[in-house]
Order: C-alpha cells, then sequence, then structure tokens
C-alpha cells in the first residue's frame, strides 16, 4: 500500500521543480503584465490604478499602427530572406566537396555572435563615413559619393539584411540535419528514372524538408517579432520612427516614456501574436506525427 | 561491511548539528569584553553608498583620491563607491528605485530624478545647502537643478553648445580664423564657404538618435534666438507658442545648415562628427565641451578653436545648459553622512578634479582657478555664464524623442520648418496632456 502511494506521488516530486520555475519565471512574469496593463503603472511604483483599458487606446492610434506596419515588413521580408537562403545555403552544403566541414562551421558564425555585437559590429561596416564597405568602394572607384546604408528609406532594408544575415545559420542548421536523413537509395532510383533536379527537389527533397521547414519558419518568425537589440543599436528606431519595431515601441514606453501600463498592452499584442504562431506551430507538429 | 541505516545517519547530522549552533552560541557569549569597545567603534563608523553613472575606470581615478582623502577627514564615514554604465543607466535606476536600493549618493540627469522626485524618492535638498555653495553654483545650473521649487539635484556636471572650427579649412576657404561668425548669417556664408572652397564639409550636422541631443541642438539655438529661456518653467511647457516666427526660423536656419553638411545627418550621431572635425572632413561643428578630448592636440597646437555659437535674431550668443548632478534618494539611512559627502565633493578642488570628466566649470570659485585670457577658458566660461537652464521635468524624455523625430523629417528635407514646428507642438501637447 505504502509503496503504491509513493509511486503515485513521484511523479509530482520529479515535475514539482519545473512548476516552483514555471510559476516564477513565467507565470508571475505573465500575471504582472496583465495586471500592468490595465491600469497607471510604472516600473517605480508598479501598478497605481485601474484606467479603463486606456492603455489599450495607444495600439489603435496611427503612430503605433506604423510601428506594427514596419515590424510587419521586417518580419516578411526577414523570414523570407532567412528561408530561402538558408535552404540555398543547406542544399550547397549537403553536396560532396572539399572543405565542407569548414564552411559547415562558418555558417553558423552570425548565429553565435552576440546580437548587441553583430550590431556594433554592422553600424561600423555601413557607416557613411567611416565603414569598411564604402571605402573599399571608394577605393576601387565604384562610387563617387558614400552610400547611407542607415538613412532615409534605407535604414530598413539594412536591418532585415543584417536580421537575414544572423537568422540564416539557424535555418541552414535544421534542414541540413533533415537534408542528411534523405536516404541515398531514393535520390540515386529517381535519378535513374531520368528526374530533373527541379523534379527532384520537388518529389523528393521538399517533401522531407517541408515538416522542419514548417517548424523553423514559425520559429524564426516569432524570434523575429520579439527583435530589439539589433535594431535599437543600429537606429534607435530612426530615422523618423522608420525601423520603430514594435520591441523597440515597449522598451521606449517603458523606459522612455514612463508608461510601463501601455508597454504591457503592446507586450500582450505580441504576446498574443507569438501565441497564434506557437499554436500553429503545435497543430503542425501533430499533423506531421499523425502522418 | 557494516551497513548503517539513514535513521543512524540522520541522527548523526542532527547531533552534529546541534553541537555546531551550541559551540556558536558558546563563541559569541565569550570574550566579549575586548571585542565589545572594538564593536562599539566600528558601529559609530558609518559606511555609505556612491554611484556616479558612467566610464568606471575613469571615475575610479577621479573619485579614489577625494575619497580617500574624505575618509581621511571624516574617520567615521567610509565610501563604498560602486559602478553604473551609460548603457544601462536608465533601467537599472528605474529597478533600485523601485526597490529602494538607490545608493546614498548618487549622480543622474534631471529627468530621472525629477521623476523619482514625483514620487517622492528623492530628498529635497534645499535645506541642506548652504549660502556659500548657494552663491558659489552658476545660477543657470542652480536652477536647472530645481524642480518644483525644490532643490532635488545638485549640479556638478554641465555641457553648452559651443562652436569649434579648423582655422586651417578657415584660412582655405579665405575666411579669417581670428573673427569666427558671431551671427547666423556669418555662419551660414561661413560653411557655405568651406564647402565650395576646400574639399571638407561646412559644418558637421548630428540628427541621430532622436531625442535628447538634437533636441538640445535646436533649443541652444532657439534660446540664442530669442536671447532667453526657451522653457516655462511654472507652466513645464517650452515657449514655442509665445515665439512662434523665432522657432520657425531657428528650424530653418537648421535645414540651410543640412545643406553645406556631410550629408547622412540622419544617421550621425554627436560622436561621429568629433572624428570628422579631428580628421579635417567638416570645417565647422556645434557640440558640447566634449569635442576637445578628441581634438586635445589640434587645441594645443592652434588647428581647433572654439567660440561661442553665433548669435540668433537676440544679438546674444547663448545656449542652453544640459546638467546633470547629485541627489540623496529618501531611502538613504544616513542622509547627514550622504550629505556631508556630496557637500565635500562640492569643494572647489574636488569639483574641478570632477570637471575633467567632461563638463564645464559648475562652481564661479572653480572657474576662477582658469585662465579666462586665455581663449579656449574664456570662451567656455563665458558659454555657462550667458547660458539659460535646459527645459526638464519628468516627461522630458517623451518631449525630446518626439522633438527629435521631427528634426529628422526636417534635416532630411521631408517636412519644412512650419510644418515642423506644428507637429512638435501638437505632439507636445498630447505629451503634456496625458
Amino acid at each position: 500500500m505504502k509503496q503504491k502511494g509513493s509511486r503515485r506521488i513521484e511523479p509530482y516530486l520529479f515535475i514539482l521543480p519545473t512548476i516552483i520555475l514555471f510559476i516564477f519565471v513565467l507565470a508571475v512574469p505573465l500575471f504582472n503584465v496583465f495586471k500592468f496593463s490595465l491600469g497607471d503603472s510604472n516600473i517605480i511604483e508598479g501598478f497605481k490604478e485601474w484606467n479603463s483599458f486606456e492603455n489599450f487606446e495607444y495600439l489603435t492610434t496611427p503612430r503605433f499602427l506604423k510601428s506594427l506596419g514596419v515590424t510587419a515588413v521586417y518580419v516578411v521580408c526577414g523570414v523570407t530572406g532567412i528561408v530561402v537562403c538558408g535552404m540555398l545555403v543547406a542544399l550547397a552544403l549537403n553536396k560532396p566537396m572539399p572543405l565542407r566541414g569548414l564552411f559547415r562551421s562558418i555558417v553558423i558564425i552570425p548565429w553565435i555572435v552576440p546580437h548587441a555585437f553583430a550590431a556594433s559590429m554592422w553600424s561600423w561596416v555601413l557607416n557613411s563615413q567611416f565603414g569598411f564597405i564604402n571605402q573599399l568602394l571608394t577605393k576601387l572607384n565604384l562610387i563617387s559619393s558614400p552610400i547611407s546604408f542607415l538613412s532615409d528609406g534605407t535604414a530598413l532594408p539594412t536591418v532585415i539584411m543584417v536580421r537575414i544575415w544572423q537568422g540564416t545559420p539557424f535555418m541552414i542548421i535544421s534542414l541540413m540535419a533533415v537534408l542528411q536523413t534523405i536516404p541515398s537509395d531514393i535520390e540515386e532510383a529517381i535519378e535513374l528514372d531520368g528526374a530533373s533536379a527541379i523534379q527532384k527537389s520537388r518529389y523528393i527533397t521538399l517533401p522531407y524538408l517541408r515538416p522542419v521547414l514548417m517548424t523553423a519558419t514559425l520559429i524564426i518568425t516569432a524570434w523575429t517579432i520579439q527583435i530589439f537589440d539589433t535594431v535599437y543599436i543600429m537606429t534607435a528606431g530612426g530615422p523618423a520612427r522608420q525601423t520603430q519595431l514594435v520591441a523597440i515601441e515597449i522598451y521606449n514606453k517603458a523606459f522612455i516614456d514612463y508608461d510601463l501600463g501601455t508597454s504591457c498592452a503592446i507586450a500582450i499584442l505580441v504576446f498574443i501574436i507569438v501565441g497564434i504562431i506557437g499554436f500553429i506551430k503545435f497543430k503542425n507538429e501533430r499533423m506531421v506525427e499523425d502522418a | 561491511m557494516k551497513k548503517i541505516s539513514w535513521r543512524k545517519m540522520l541522527s548523526c547530522l542532527l547531533a552534529a548539528g546541534m553541537v555546531t549552533v551550541m559551540a556558536a552560541a558558546c563563541g559569541s557569549d565569550s570574550g566579549d569584553s575586548g571585542a565589545d569597545q572594538a564593536s562599539s567603534a566600528e558601529e559609530e563608523t558609518v559606511t555609505i553608498t556612491f554611484m556616479r553613472t558612467g566610464t568606471p575606470e575613469v571615475l575610479h581615478e577621479i573619485f579614489d583620491p577625494i575619497i580617500e582623502s574624505f575618509e581621511e577627514e571624516y574617520p567615521n564615514i567610509k565610501v563604498d563607491m560602486q559602478d553604473l554604465g551609460w548603457s544601462d543607466a536608465e533601467t537599472t535606476l528605474q529597478v533600485m528605485a523601485s526597490s529602494q536600493t538607490l545608493p546614498d549618493v548618487m549622480y543622474h540627469l534631471p529627468v530621472s530624478i525629477f521623476d523619482m522626485a514625483d514620487k517622492g524618492l528623492i530628498e529635497d535638498l534645499t535645506s541642506y545647502m548652504d549660502d556659500e555653495l548657494k552663491e558659489d553654483i552658476y545660477p543657470s545650473l542652480l536652477e536647472a537643478g530645481q524642480y518644483d521649487g525644490k532643490q532635488y539635484m545638485i549640479p556638478c556636471g554641465a555641457l553648452t553648445l559651443l562652436y569649434w572650427y579648423n582655422t586651417e579649412l578657415f584660412e582655405q576657404a579665405g575666411l579669417d580664423p581670428d573673427n569666427p561668425p558671431a551671427t547666423w548669417d556669418e555662419f551660414l556664408a561661413a560653411a557655405k564657404a568651406i564647402s565650395e572652397n576646400t574639399d571638407a564639409a561646412g559644418i558637421a550636422m548630428y540628427g541621430m538618435p532622436s531625442g535628447g541631443e538634437t533636441s538640445f541642438f535646436f533649443e541652444s539655438l532657439f534660446a540664442s534666438e530669442i536671447g532667453g529661456e526657451t522653457w516655462d518653467g511654472e507652466r513645464y511647457t517650452y515657449e514655442y507658442d509665445e515665439n512662434r516666427q523665432a522657432a520657425i526660423d531657428t528650424l530653418e536656419f537648421i535645414q540651410e545648415l543640412t545643406q553645406y553638411s556631410q550629408g547622412a545627418v540622419e544617421e550621425t550621431s554627436r560622436f561621429d562628427i568629433r572624428t570628422m572635425l579631428r580628421d579635417g572632413t567638416v570645417g565647422m561643428a556645434l557640440d558640447a565641451v566634449n569635442m576637445a578630448n578628441q581634438i586635445q592636440d589640434g587645441l594645443d597646437s592652434g588647428q581647433f578653436r572654439v567660440a561661442q555659437i553665433p548669435a540668433g535674431a537676440s544679438g546674444k550668443q547663448m545656449s542652453a545648459v544640459n546638467v546633470g548632478g547629485f541627489f540623496i534618494p529618501t531611502n538613504s539611512e544616513h542622509k547627514e553622512e550622504a550629505w556631508t559627502f556630496l557637500r565635500y565633493l562640492m569643494n572647489t578642488d574636488n569639483q574641478k578634479a570632477h570637471s575633467t570628466y567632461g563638463s564645464i566649470p559648475i562652481l564661479k570659485s572653480e572657474a576662477e582657478t582658469y585662465d579666462t585670457s586665455d581663449p579656449y577658458w574664456g570662451t567656455i566660461i563665458k558659454s555657462v555664464e550667458d547660458s539659460v537652464p535646459e527645459g526638464v521635468c519628468p516627461k522630458t524624455n517623451s518631449l525630446w524623442n518626439l522633438t527629435g523625430e521631427q528634426l529628422q523629417l526636417l534635416m532630411m528635407n521631408n517636412q519644412d520648418a512650419e510644418t515642423t514646428l506644428d507637429n512638435i507642438i501638437a505632439g507636445h501637447e498630447e505629451i503634456y496632456n496625458e
């Protein structure tokens, strides 16, 4: 009897540390975010008083909607770039070639470089006055005046490019892991049948890649929505809010405007969007398992 | 081998634990007579914490000797200096304030200090200040540390906007380095002459990041245009409505200057323009005293010079003054000792040492130690004498951010001066009413 009782408790004891950690690390902050969003709040005093959903009104202002639009462009272009570049590089590195191991190691460097460092590095490389790229292009007589990479109209494409540079290694690693599991006999068989490279990709490679590609894309999308440090260091949201991402908006509201309530209201919106992505990912995984 | 049951092991551990506790208790009882005297002497010694935002290595070089001499003079007060870099200062400060763990004496900027003062977290230092200190601090700086009629901050670091120029490029452009431009028209003409007659751009301009730096630039020129304060310190609003045309003229002047600049102004920071002036890629720059660190050799050799910013319509060469200072939080348990230390820091010699970190003189007695016949010091001291306090209130960060964004649009030629001013006024109105 005693043994039976202890066996019943045992699993709960094992998951207890995780539950405690979950409560402190996730549930408590999440509860606070919801609480702060419902009233006048700031970091120093916390929640002060209920304000009839006033914080959520900011989400309908043209100022915020512009940030949302900028974020949408950043996420769509960034993720598309990561998927395309990731797939191309993964396919290339899957082919037998000399120094393949070295190349595989090199491509993951952008992923392991801390975001803050990467942002500072790119800011200097792309600087219109002192940047390496402008100096190189000028020396090669390819340009007569410096290119302003972080200027009016160019800042957003530039930070998207840096995002693609940062995110592509994750896609490469994920896809290469799958590419190596494609049985060689199937590839040989389709080649013997006279299939073209496109047909081989369409009927063999892509079906194998699809589940991981879907999951990796959703993860990258969720990460990209939350990007803050890289863009903040490179442009601080400028010029004139052209790179003002929602994550920067959250920071500015909390620490510049001392308006934690609105900051949390924006955070809830991001939470919902990322939650939907997570749900789609979960459904996708279930479908793959069922298949 | 004989197995020891877990019950036996547990009882042994408990017994060992009890013995340890008893031994510790006896230990604390025994030998009291000698230790008591030492501990009572220790009890009288108070340790206060001190934090100065900035680069720790440089700050320790300045403050360690000051703290050492302070501790010699006040043997019952020990000072524990803690470090805080600028990059994470704002977030750390707010977290410390929320947990009531702010150090006994701290340096920071008035926006945060006044916001915390609004929440009752900052000690009003009005009654602590002696007349000698009040009279020694320049009036505009003293005023910049006041909020709601109370002295929450003792200014100890300040910046005015100064005019730096390259004498060699001046000569190449056919300008007289001994007679630098004193009005906006002359300034624009000089910028044009340098742009057209040399390989350098006329003036270094910066628009990134949007916020305090560019707002300060605009506010200083606006002060010079109207010849006085740009900020209503009672209503906590800018004086744009009352001086609408002057504000438009100031914005137009900024836009005109941009055409003689290095270009890509919106991606250029205040730090970048220092390098540009040093390297001779621009002929002139409007920047704070921090510029001197970058061009010190050139200043010594005469390649670079500094003057007061040119005068607007008022004819007064004046700038706004941006101030940082010391404060004592209400959570301090040693306010008297904290004030004793703060006051010590404000002694002429100590403040002079502190100013080497990058500040114009704060104290009149400090200014007297410099040779005002030296054009460099003469200009710098005149700039603080003629300055007006920069407008600051708890909402200033938001106001600056909005102004900075509008200035970026202006400098990118995406909108004219009038639209810029209208947007600034409308945006500020929304912030005032929040």
